[in-house]
């Protein structure tokens, strides 16, 4: 009964999970870039939708759902912007630039959701020209999503949580679609040309520049979703995606396979499902011998370095990994 | 004249690779590049399609001046390159491969494919096949079809013998003369000297990044220098 609960909660919380982790995944996979900005992204994103709800929900009665895709607009829009400031320059001398480049970013971003973009004129004044986007400057405290926060819906005898059910079928729904783009389309072929081999991408008039504009922003945009849903489950802080969450992203598209849009979808689950049995075998047997209450972090770690052992290019690994 | 390069030098950083080179091509002709490994064949084939940054000279295809010129936009003007070695997306299949040699907006994408087919059957055989499973001389024949998708007026081949039995060479060497019957004129940098003199109207002999020699093929392979050096007869 339980185990049939857990099993649950794993799969809708998995679901949680790849949908933070495919942003990361696609820009890893085609520009061989680790956005270290992928977390700042994301809580960026989570803060607009607090603010959503803060201030336009109560005035004109729209679902904060709505705000998500505002989130991949802007962080879509951002990483454009991050493309051409940071990474256009570098990307083709070593993977250190880009590295930097967007460790940066995700430092920029989290002083700004704290602190605002506020530059203080000789006169003695300043300019506003962002305020802190984190309504608790920066406690964190109060920043959560009022709304479907602690619902859930019944299934038979189990429960299933309103936010994490969101977030399963939004992963569900975005990330097969985001493969038979991939797969099916010109530009999702020229996507993959250019991750497998740049220069032969570029000799068979393949405008690689473009290519690899459209999986930055797009890999930015999905990472605005998965912060958007992160709003609705979690208390957050400006840096907290980069504590708590990365790591895990990180696990889940190695485990998955890089390259690989749906070992990205499995290694969430998976890694979900990891996560909520052993929480179950905590509860019910561990509570005895005072078990560390992150065991189920620390078992997915372990299981992940057992498959990196195994098969370094994870579950799905492909372009050559 | 469809491509005029004039004084073209070139460095790989500090290394000056190409010094002066000049040379023409006529609609229609083939012409043969031939030398030995490092001699620069490579370097200038990647300074027209626009790989590698010249330092000084020009180059013009159709009258009009490319240097500097994006390796794609030069693609979507008529000029293709298959590189040495192939250089096919290994997990996409030959059809896919082929797709993306086509700009992105075809109206006449199948047509562009079948012609191939024609050109390479064995390739229709294969279509669906994952291209890092096709042997040397099949790859040779995708990148091949590749370069013609985007229906290209000057096709740049590097190293077509590469990694080939003989067998297969003469059967890409005589898909290349197919083409050039179909009005496209071809540029070939070859380590087989005697077949690219052969096969090809004219040649150019290069040497430590300059042009040595050149000429018509049938003089140049019954010049005794060329005979010594480049074709193993010693006389």
């Amino acid at each position: 009964m339980e185990f049939i609960q857990a099993i649950i909660n794993g799969l809708l919380q998995g679901g949680f999970f790849a949908l933070a982790s495919i942003g990361l995944s696609l820009i890893y996979g085609v520009q061989k870039i680790l956005n270290i900005g992928h977390g700042a992204l994301m809580v960026l994103a989570a803060f607009i939708t607090i603010q959503f709800s803060i201030l336009i929900t109560p005035l004109l009665h729209i679902d904060p759902l709505l705000s998500l895709p505002f989130d991949f607009i802007i962080m879509a829009f951002l990483g454009i912007v991050a493309y051409f400031a940071l990474i256009y320059k570098t990307e083709n001398q070593g993977f250190e630039g880009p590295l930097l480049a967007t460790f940066g970013l995700s430092v920029f971003i989290e002083y700004v959701i704290s602190s605002g973009l506020i530059i203080p004129l000789p006169s003695g004044s300043s300019v506003t020209i962002l305020p802190p986007i984190d309504p608790s400057y920066g406690n964190g405290a109060i920043a959560q999503n009022q709304h479907y926060s602690g619902q859930a819906v019944l299934l038979g005898p189990y429960y299933l949580q309103v936010p994490q059910l969101i977030s399963f079928a939004i992963a569900i729904a975005v990330i097969p679609l985001l493969h038979i783009f991939l797969s099916r389309t010109y530009y999702g072929n020229a996507i993959r040309a250019t991750a497998q081999d740049w220069e032969a991408a570029e000799f068979s008039g393949i405008d690689i520049r473009r290519a690899r504009i459209l999986s930055f922003s797009v890999g930015a945009g999905l990472a605005g979703l998965g912060g958007g849903m992160y709003a609705f489950t979690n208390t957050i802080t400006a840096n907290e995606a980069d504590v708590s969450l990365l790591p895990i992203v990180l696990a889940i598209i190695i485990l998955g396979g890089i390259g690989s849009v749906l070992g990205t979808l499995l290694g969430g689950l998976i890694v979900g499902l990891i996560i909520s049995m052993s929480d179950l075998v905590a509860f019910e047997v561990l509570t005895k011998y005072s078990f560390p209450s992150d065991f189920g972090l620390l078992l997915t770690y372990l299981i992940f370095l057992a498959v990196m052992m195994i098969k370094p290019s994870g579950l799905f690994g492909r372009f050559g990994r | 004249m469809i491509l005029e390069v004039n004084d073209l030098s070139a460095s790989y950083g500090k290394i000056q690779v190409l010094w002066n080179v000049s040379l023409q091509i006529d609609s229609s002709e083939i012409v043969s590049l031939i030398g030995a490994n490092g001699a620069g064949k490579s370097t200038l084939l990647k300074s027209i399609i626009g790989v590698v940054r010249p330092r000084s000279g020009s180059i013009k295809f159709q009258g009009s001046p490319i240097k500097g010129r994006r390796p794609h936009s030069l693609v979507g003007s008529g000029i293709s390159y298959v590189p040495e070695g192939r250089r096919l997306f290994p997990t996409m299949n030959v059809k896919e491969n082929l797709r993306l040699g086509a700009p992105r907006s075809c109206h006449d994408l199948e047509q562009r494919i079948e012609r191939v087919y024609s050109l390479f059957p064995v390739l229709k055989e294969r279509r669906k096949q994952a291209a890092g499973t096709l042997s040397g001389g099949e790859q040779q024949m995708v990148a091949i079809g590749r370069a013609l998708m985007s229906n290209p007026k000057l096709l740049l081949l590097d190293e077509l013998s590469f990694g080939l039995s003989p067998v297969m060479f003469e059967r890409v060497l005589s898909a290349i003369q197919a083409i050039r019957e179909s009005r496209v004129s071809i540029l070939m940098a070859e380590q087989n000297s005697e077949r690219a003199l052969e096969v090809s109207e004219r040649s150019y002999v290069m040497e430590n990044g300059r042009i040595e020699f050149e000429g018509r093929s049938s003089e140049l392979i019954g010049d005794s220098r060329i005979r010594a050096a480049y074709l193993g007869i010693a006389e």
